[in-house]
């Protein structure tokens, strides 16, 4: 069972995007989401800026040093159940950027990941789809959280 | 290209104040100060400057451990370009601290300086 | 006089696309003194870049997604200079086509943000819907919607089909009454106006001290254009730069506004002058040389310094990036602003920050 709670933010997942050392490729295709011609406001999904009131984390690049410990504070400013997806492949395995020396290659070497995007630069076509797949499982961890706390 | 490049000069090193002075005088706009570890590990710094109609460059050779006098009062623009020669090549300038772009404790140190290749970004292992 | 507050701005912050840290200090409402901290997207492309010089054009355009075909052919006309060769007339060509299209693109990002960063929320949308024509064009063209991988050292290597020009000229003139409306809603609408005229002034003087470039230089009034010294075929094409003298928010905003119909001129004249013949040439043998190389960004003006000894590792590869010089001037912009202000005159400068820290 849901608690009514649930069932509403799944109405609504609200995003929050953080670039942590991307080539801006995946954060633009990020943005067109936003913007009329994908538009994920069908889904009911907001980018905002508050780590607070995000459901989802938009994650793009490799991580660098630097980025590390705000990326994990915002990870657990985020109240749960919380959703992380990985926008394109330096966010998933932090494969473009290899030969650097700053980077820490890839999200999941910082904080769990629930849905990996691949693409160079991942197309917003692509990241629909993660978003609608992220909401299935994010649909489980809610009815599991919710079990907890009846429980 | 020079090959045997400038020679390793006191001198060279303290006077690109004047040289830096002459070329903005002369109305020219600093493009980039580039730093390169040659083989015997002196440091090779070329200051260029775009005046029209092409890019004209000072260069000088120095020994990693001498300070470099800072021109970003005369050309103010050059501050960030002389933080980033402090942070990736571990140089000293007076009066300009690192940290522009390394992250302390966790970033490689000079990682431009090091030879062969310092470090793999993606796995630890390499 | 109240006390002075400091308060970080960023690194996650709504208005910045990319992780910039301003720290102001405050006087109630009024800025008195900033500290930029970046570096946040440091990755070492430096040092990646020169590992071996046959691969660095992939890596290359992975400096910054928002100008990849910019970094590219910065790269790619450096090698191209130290093998001593030209480009072929077609390649030069198709270069200049795809660059323009990328200033299109990145040009309405940057309106689109700045207008966001005032509240006009509709405009933003606007823009990003012109936008999208754009992309999905360089989408047909190249295959890619932001990496186009079409540079190669000696040329392109993807050719246009006489289908893709035409393609191009529909597209043109599909835009050219969408981007007219633009620019109307731009330069008279009073909200907007309010909120940047004589907002974050940069005087004339301070941007040669700071050494700015590009479009934030043009709009304090220094004619100075990096095509105009005619790179890929920017001399076979008519233009002249476009120059505002009030050095505020609102001529950055124009500048690029007006760029943004030149960039379509250019490509229109381009069009015509494509004629049939190769596209790239081979070079022989491992690069030995030094050179610079400069290309005009969206942003400003671009320079590669390649030096190259003979072996697949680059001796020494540097990049100065545009945004590393206009992301530093917003230290003479910032102190006596409005809190208010202070998301608008930062995205006005378009800082990209993946350029700045590479
Ligand atoms: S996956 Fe590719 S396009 Fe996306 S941010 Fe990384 S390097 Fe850029």
């Amino acid at each position: 069972m849901m608690t009514l709670e649930s069932k509403m933010r799944i109405r609504s997942p609200w995003i929050m995007h953080f670039d942590t050392g991307s080539c801006n490729g995946c954060d633009m295709e990020v943005w067109a989401l936003l913007t009329p011609r994908y538009d994920i406001e069908r889904f009911g999904a907001m980018n905002r800026a508050n780590p607070k009131q995000a459901d989802i984390l938009l994650i793009t690049g490799p991580v660098t040093k630097r980025c590390e410990d705000r990326l994990r504070n915002l990870y657990e400013q985020t109240p749960e159940p919380k959703l992380v997806i990985a926008c394109g492949d330096c966010a998933s395995t932090g494969a473009p950027f290899h030969n650097c020396y700053n980077v820490n290659g890839g999200v999941d070497k910082v904080i769990p990941v629930d849905v990996y995007v691949p693409g160079c630069a991942c197309r917003p076509e692509v990241l629909i789809d993660a978003l609608v797949l992220g909401l299935s499982k994010w649909r489980e961890k809610a009815a599991g959280a919710d079990k907890e706390a009846e429980g | 290209m020079n090959e045997a490049g400038p020679k390793i000069e006191r001198n060279a090193c303290l006077e690109v104040r004047k040289r830096t002075k002459e070329m903005v005088e002369a109305g020219a706009r600093m493009i980039a100060i580039v730093a390169l570890e040659r083989e015997d590990g002196s440091i090779e710094l070329i200051y260029s400057f775009d005046r029209q109609p092409g890019i004209v460059d000072f260069r000088f050779q120095i020994l990693p451990e001498w300070e470099v006098d800072s021109v970003a009062d005369i050309f103010t623009g050059a501050l960030t370009l002389e933080r980033e020669v402090v942070d990736l090549f571990g140089l000293k300038y007076k009066g300009i601290p690192p940290g522009l772009f390394l992250e302390a404790g966790k970033s490689p140190v000079a990682p431009l300086r090091r030879r062969p290749a310092p470090a793999k970004g993606g796995d630890e292992d390499g | 006089m109240g006390r002075a507050t400091t308060i970080p701005f960023g690194p996650q912050h709504a208005a910045f696309l990319e992780p910039l840290n301003v720290t102001l200090t405050l006087e109630e409402e009024k800025v008195v003194g900033a500290v930029l901290n970046q570096g946040y997207n440091h990755r070492g492309m430096e040092h990646a870049l020169s590992l071996d010089y046959r691969k660095s054009q992939y890596i290359s355009e992975r400096v910054c997604g928002i100008c990849s075909f910019h970094h590219s052919t910065a790269y790619c006309q450096g090698l191209e200079s130290i093998y001593g060769i030209d480009v072929p007339e077609r390649g030069r060509l198709i270069r200049t086509i795809m660059m323009e299209c990328q200033r299109l693109t990145s040009h309405l990002l940057a309106l689109g943000h700045i207008a966001e960063s005032v509240g006009y929320e509709n405009l933003f949308m606007q823009c990003f819907r012109e936008r999208e024509l754009v992309m999905t064009l360089v989408n047909r063209i190249s295959g890619n919607r932001v990496h186009y991988s079409m540079n190669v050292a000696g040329g392109v290597k993807r050719d246009i089909s006489p289908e893709g020009l035409k393609d191009i000229q529909a597209t043109m003139s599909r835009l050219r009454p969408r981007l007219r409306e633009l620019h109307r809603v731009f330069s008279r609408d009073r909200t907007l106006s309010k909120r940047t005229k004589g907002i974050g002034v940069l005087s004339n003087q301070a941007a040669r001290e700071w050494g700015n470039v590009g479009p934030v230089s043009r709009a304090s009034g220094i004619p100075r254009d990096i095509r105009q010294d005619g790179f890929a075929a920017y001399s076979m094409v008519k233009f002249s730069p476009i120059v505002r003298e009030e050095g505020d928010c609102y001529a950055r905003m124009m500048v690029r506004m007006d760029e943004c119909l030149q960039s379509m001129d250019i490509i229109e004249q381009c069009l015509p002058l494509i004629k049939d013949g190769p596209v790239a040439i081979q070079m022989k043998g491992h690069p030995k040389g030094e050179a610079y190389s400069r290309v005009e960004a969206p942003r400003g003006e671009l320079v590669y310094f390649i030096r190259a000894n003979g072996k697949t590792a680059l001796e020494r590869i540097k990049l100065r990036t545009p945004a590393l010089m206009n992301v530093a001037s917003l230290l003479a912009m910032l102190p006596g602003c409005q809190l208010a202000d202070v998301p608008t005159i930062t995205v006005s400068v378009d800082p990209c920050i993946c350029c700045t820290d590479r």
